[in-house]
């Protein structure tokens, strides 16, 4: 009998054992620190949230990460240690920490919204968590520029005329623009200027852009956002048709017609030999 | 007159050895250039093909679309070609006319004949121009043909015409070469003195002057960019550069004075092969170029009037060399 008392409770550890060790070889968990409580999400704003995924297996596992299935637009993606990354490698018996950066793309279709956050490990177990995004219309911001083309000749300045709405429930401060241009072209006025607004005001700003002389002809888009203390708008792109100025042709023309008179004084001279 | 001296241009041309070593690297070059651009349009095609096939064998509607695969940008090789080898030939080509006549003491025999000097001028150039044409001509029906045959695409009308109008001003580029080279031989008293000089000239246009506008660009200074290595804002920059605006004018001025500059440019945007000209007509891309192309003709036009004042002046023209 107590042979037998001896081998069941061996009997019942080696069963203990064989099946917490079955458990953590197929248990890869992710945890999210806002999985829980969700993500509350401003239009314009960039949030980052952390995830943490632990390998509790015996070997090293590769995880491919996606998200998806939300329904409104978002513009994501994962980094660890700042960099981009679309897979991650955790060693066994250890959780990997993983940012999901997300921002909200366009207008939101709805205001509580889901994402699945999945991590799909190398041998085709896959976990999902399902975030839940709250966004927030307290602050929102956006910006519509005036003309749909602008032309402008090389070495000379253009003007954009952009008006800044606010769409939210609460004031946005020290509104400016916060432009995005090709290289060598600068603002020359109206990107340091700053507006405050209250919900529902709108308000106007004029941007002076130089673009250099040594600009080849060509179509370009410059892009505008307009950012505040608490927010940032949607981009918006102009296209702008860069003409040659005509000083350089006007100087190729003018040299072409003192040679052409010059000649036709030698011929006028000499006659023809 | 003028057409028999042109007519008698060609003729001299094709028994001339050096031209034609040229001429055929050239067209070698090209077919080669055109036949691998014209697969990789097909490989992209092919690819594109076998997606669509494969999405439908899946039962799925929504395909993607064609991705712009931008078939005349198999021409951009011929830009680099032409830009050397074309100009060679061509440097060739207008030295020789000048040349031969001196060393084989037939131009105070032509003269002599109630030849005027802007006739024999005109003949010549014509010859050599209708060489240069011909040379264009064949470049593009092989650039057609390979397009259509190997790359199995179908041009649209505003591709043909920028192919059409790209080959122009490869003919404008190759023009001025000739014409550059015509002069400077008629200024100068031996033909081998002058075709080194028309080389050296060639050099400084098309590599040294367009070099001068990239390298000595202040941001290039520094693999990854001078002003971000510095770690200079937007503002920081635009007060550094406004230092130097007498600088960046004169470097500018300096890239503007190359024709390769001006035939890189115009080509690129017409092929498509700068992005940014997409949407534009073929005839939008040359007026918002037009500055490229006066800078293909109105050298040429310049250099041209020149010639003729130097061969009216020279007084030593019945010594030969």
């Amino acid at each position: 009998m107590k042979s037998l008392k001896k081998t069941i409770l061996l009997l019942s550890m080696l069963i203990i054992m064989i099946s917490s060790s079955v458990s953590t070889a197929f248990a890869a968990e992710m945890s999210g620190t806002e999985f829980l409580t969700g993500c509350n999400l401003s239009p314009g704003e960039k949030k980052s949230v952390s995830l943490f995924i632990r390998n509790d297996d015996a070997v090293s596992h590769s995880y491919s990460l996606t998200a998806g299935d939300s329904s409104n637009s978002y513009e994501l993606y994962f980094s660890s240690n700042g960099a981009s990354i679309k897979n991650v490698t955790i060693p066994a018996g250890t959780s990997s920490q993983i940012d999901l950066n997300i921002s909200l793309n366009g207008k939101a279709s709805v205001k509580e919204d889901k994402l699945a956050v999945k991590a799909i490990r190398d041998d085709g177990k896959e976990n999902v968590i399902n975030l839940s995004i709250i966004i927030n219309k307290d602050y929102a911001l956006s910006i519509k520029g005036m003309f749909d083309k602008i032309d402008v000749i090389s070495g000379k300045s253009a003007e954009f005329t952009f008006s800044v709405i606010n769409n939210g429930y609460k004031d946005l401060n020290n509104i400016k623009i916060k432009p995005e241009l090709p290289y060598k072209w600068f603002a020359s006025q109206g990107a340091e200027s700053t507006i405050n607004l209250k919900p529902g005001e709108t308000g106007t700003f004029t941007i002076k852009v130089d673009v250099p002389s040594s600009q080849a002809a060509g179509n370009f888009k410059v892009k505008f956002t307009a950012v505040s203390d608490e927010i940032s708008s949607d981009q918006v792109s102009t296209p702008v048709t860069v003409k040659s100025s005509s000083n350089i042709g006007l100087w190729m023309v003018g040299i072409l017609i003192l040679i052409a008179v010059v000649t036709l004084v030698q011929f006028k001279k000499n006659g023809r030999r | 007159m003028i057409i028999e001296i042109a007519k008698k241009e060609i003729r001299d041309a094709f028994r001339n050895k050096l031209f034609l070593s040229i001429l055929v690297l050239l067209l070698v070059l090209t077919i080669v250039s055109i036949i691998l651009g014209s697969y990789q349009v097909k490989i992209a095609m092919d690819t594109y093909n076998n997606s669509i096939s494969f999405l439908q064998s899946l039962g799925k509607a929504e395909l993607p679309p064609m991705p712009n695969l931008n078939p005349i940008s198999a021409s951009k090789g011929f830009v680099n070609y032409i830009g050397m080898v074309g100009a060679l030939l061509a440097i060739v080509l207008g030295n020789t006319a000048i040349s031969k006549e001196h060393k084989n003491g037939t131009m105070r025999l032509i003269l002599s004949r109630g030849v005027f000097r802007d006739t024999l001028l005109n003949g010549k150039l014509l010859g050599n121009l209708a060489i240069l044409a011909g040379i264009t001509i064949l470049t593009e029906i092989i650039t057609f043909v390979s397009l259509v045959v190997i790359g199995g695409v179908a041009l649209t009308t505003n591709d043909v015409i920028r192919l059409l109008l790209f080959f122009g001003m490869s003919f404008l580029y190759m023009t001025f070469f000739t014409v550059l080279s015509m002069g400077i031989a008629t200024v100068s008293t031996k033909g081998s003195r002058a075709l080194l000089i028309t080389v050296i000239v060639w050099l400084v246009l098309s590599f040294v002057f367009p070099q001068i506008g990239d390298t000595m660009d202040m941001d290039n200074q520094i693999p990854g960019g001078f002003f971000s290595s510095m770690g200079m804002s937007r503002d920081q920059e635009h007060q550094v550069l406004q230092q130097f605006k007498f600088y960046e004018t004169l470097r500018n001025g300096v890239e503007e004075m190359s024709p390769t500059k001006h035939y890189e440019r115009i080509s690129y945007a017409l092929l498509n092969v700068k992005p940014g000209f997409e949407t534009n007509t073929p005839w939008e891309v040359v007026g918002l170029k037009w500055v490229n192309l006066l800078g293909l003709l109105a050298p040429s036009l310049a250099v041209w009037l020149l010639t003729y004042i130097a061969f009216l002046r020279r007084e030593n023209i019945y010594q030969s060399n």
